[in-house]
């Protein structure tokens, strides 16, 4: 009984604690290596700057 | 009388003086900033306002190009008249004594509407007016001052009042029977390749010598220095102290030559085409001719 | 750039101190993108009451607003349509292609809002701007108004760009975010930029400027003589398939206001436009295929204003019976303009 107490109070503070951590959206979307290289850009045309 | 010579003599040797410039026709951004102080210096940021809302030069005016090159009827990159022109310059607080800087973006792709706005303002009567070399993309480069909020100029005095001799249009360039004609397009344009689409025919003016504007800027985007483009300019075989009217599509590119021949090596006169082959190409009887070179 | 967001505003940012699974939902300790997106919420503020919770009363009236709901597209086509057509038109036009532009909280306060595709992203990685035109405003309203405000279209840019002056500086708040009561479309707003609301035409600076002021007050609008060049007009609309646009600088009998000389912009409304819907316009001569416009590329002097004889004499930019569309709607007649005798 105490060792399942034990079991759901860890499971409680490693849940508390993954939450104060970085969330996984804020670990991704600061990165922007890592957001280049998820991210496909559309093409756009090159323009003509002759006068 | 002779007291009346004296004087004339006098004069006649100190106004040119009085009218020639006293500021290089390409300045850098140290040169700049070192002068940013100058109560007669005016930076002219000519970038849209957003570009110059996200960051200028300390000091900067903005005077979107679009308002020193505008559509006359179906004619792009036209002067203004001198009434709208001069209320911009004036908002600006341009006088006449004032030492304009104009800065875009950069020197490379933007450097013929540098100095097509330039030319303008020469044009207009301003004696001293530069280029920053490289423009607002060096100046950032070299980690200089720059600010956000606009610059609201103190209403200058200047009025326009335009100098012909740095003008040609269609009539006096088919008069111009001894003048040296160069074309500052493009290669491939010159030769009759490609084209613009606003201009009607391929090729180029019966007597023109091809001086493309791109031979202007080194691979970094900076002026070439003097003595090269002095060079450039003499293997072609042209003459400084003869007249010179340069001409491209629309009077943008050509301006790059102007500049450099009128501003920068002090050729008596050189003239840039404003309307070049949108107008004179529109007219049947004028040949353009491709496939040759001069 | 794209969707990476400024890692400094987690702290400092009271929108984003809730976490992101509070607006956004999906899963926020999930190790792979596709499972962080689960149930992911793209455009939170599409629903204005999540906004609301803190801006109660702007959240509300925007939710009511033209932006927002795009009605004022749908009431300027309604007059041509019949009952059937109307629900026909609400179902299977309405929201696929008018309500697609409609603009969130964020379209404008958080990421530029996305045409064909395209967007220019976070506008400040994801901070709440108050406002950014050239990324928001300048991006939906690109195809006429913006490029002829800057000249980018190709005429004169307005003086008011010249001057440093973008959207927002004339269009506030209170006209964007939308007034209590909602409004059928945008002319009927009270609130809204007008030129005499900072000009004084009895305050310009000459006496021929003065006297043509006088004369012409109410006879035509500010626009028939200060557009100062052509702008976008769009022709031949069809579902599915777009239009063409040719520029033009055209002066008529304004639609909504008649014997008033203005600046009309062609609608591309034909008659098959909605065909492929299976709607018919069976009233589309009801409506002429131009309205009324304020052309954004304003100039204190135009042919018209330096010489009495553009408009009087050659009729310069004047609408003629030859340059009506051919089909085009039986009401254009009434937009040729005719001086009194």
């Amino acid at each position: 009984m105490i060792k399942h107490s034990l079991a759901l109070a860890a499971t409680l503070l490693i849940g508390i604690a993954a939450h104060a951590a970085q969330s996984s959206c804020v670990a991704c979307h600061t990165n922007p290596a890592r957001i280049q290289a998820l991210f496909i850009p559309p093409s756009v045309a090159a323009s003509e700057a002759e006068g | 009388m002779k007291k009346f010579l004296i004087a004339l003599i006098g004069l006649s040797v100190l106004a040119p003086m009085a009218m020639a410039r006293d500021i290089a026709s390409v300045v850098d951004a140290t040169w700049l900033e070192a002068n940013l102080a100058n109560p007669r210096l005016v930076v002219v940021d000519m970038r849209k306002v957003e570009d110059y809302k996200a960051g200028h030069i300390t000091g900067a005016v903005n005077v979107i190009g679009a308002s020193v090159y505008v559509k006359a009827g179906d004619v792009l990159n036209e002067v203004p008249q001198a009434d709208d022109l001069t209320d911009v310059l004036q908002a600006a607080g341009i006088n006449a004594d004032s030492q304009v800087v104009v800065v875009d973006t950069d020197t490379s792709a933007r450097l013929a509407w540098a100095t097509r706005v330039g030319w303008t303002l020469k044009y207009a009567g301003l004696e001293n007016v530069a280029i920053l070399d490289g423009g607002y993309a060096a100046w950032t480069k070299a980690s200089k001052p720059v600010q956000t909020d606009p610059v609201a100029a103190k209403s200058g005095s200047f009025v326009v009042k335009f100098n012909p001799a740095f003008f040609a249009d269609k009539a006096y360039v088919m008069a111009a029977k001894k003048a040296q004609i160069v074309d500052a397009r493009t290669y491939d344009t010159y030769f009759g390749v490609s084209k613009s689409a606003t201009t009607a025919q391929f090729g180029h003016y019966a007597s023109a010598w091809p001086l493309p504007s791109t031979w202007i800027a080194t691979a970094d985007g900076f002026f070439k220095p003097k003595a090269d483009l002095e060079s450039i300019a003499a293997r072609l075989g042209l003459d400084p102290k003869a007249e010179t009217i340069v001409y491209c599509d629309t009077g943008v590119a050509a301006s790059t030559w102007w500049w450099i021949m009128s501003e920068m090596l002090g050729w008596k006169s050189v003239r840039n085409f404003d309307g070049s082959s949108q107008v004179l190409a529109a007219d049947p009887s004028v040949k353009y001719i491709a496939g040759t070179w001069r | 750039m794209g969707y990476v967001i400024d890692a400094s505003l987690t702290e400092s940012d009271v929108h984003l101190s809730q976490g992101c699974v509070t607006c956004h939902s999906g899963n926020e300790n999930a190790a792979t993108r596709d499972l962080a997106h689960v149930g992911l919420v793209k455009r939170p503020s599409d629903d204005t009451d999540l906004c609301g919770s803190c801006h109660g009363d702007i959240a509300t009236n925007y939710s009511k607003s033209l932006h927002f709901t795009t009605v004022g597209m749908k009431n300027g086509v309604r007059p041509r349509l019949s009952a059937t057509d109307i629900k026909a038109f609400d179902g299977k036009v309405f929201v696929q292609s008018c309500n697609s532009c409609h603009a969130s909280c964020g379209d404008c306060h958080v990421k530029g809002p996305t045409v064909s595709g395209i967007s220019t992203g976070l506008i400040q990685g994801h901070r709440f701007v108050r406002k950014d035109d050239a990324k928001t405003c300048a991006v939906c309203h690109n195809g006429r108004v913006y490029p002829e405000f800057t000249g980018e279209y190709g005429g004169n840019a307005d003086v008011h760009y010249q001057k440093g002056m973008t959207c927002t500086d004339c269009h506030k708040p209170a006209e964007l975010h939308g007034p209590e009561a909602s409004v059928p479309g945008r002319k009927a707003l009270a609130e809204k930029p007008s030129c005499v609301g900072c000009h004084k035409p009895e305050a310009a600076k000459t006496d021929a400027a003065k006297t043509a002021h006088a004369t012409h007050a109410g006879k035509a609008s500010c626009s028939a003589c200060h557009s100062s060049s052509e702008y976008r007009n769009c022709y031949g609309c069809h579902l599915g398939a777009g239009a063409t646009s040719v520029p033009g600088l055209i002066l008529g009998d304004n639609p909504r206001k008649a014997g008033q000389l203005t600046t009309l912009r062609h609608i591309p409304t034909v008659r098959d436009t909605f065909a492929p819907a299976g709607i018919a316009q069976s009233n589309y001569d009801s409506l002429p295929n131009y309205w009324d416009a304020v052309p954004h590329n304003t100039k204190k002097r135009t042919d018209r204003t330096r010489d009495c004889a553009a408009c009087h004499v050659a009729q310069a930019h004047f609408l003629k019976e030859s340059d009506l569309p051919v089909g085009g709607s039986k009401s254009n007649q009434a937009l040729i303009f005719k001086f009194d005798k």
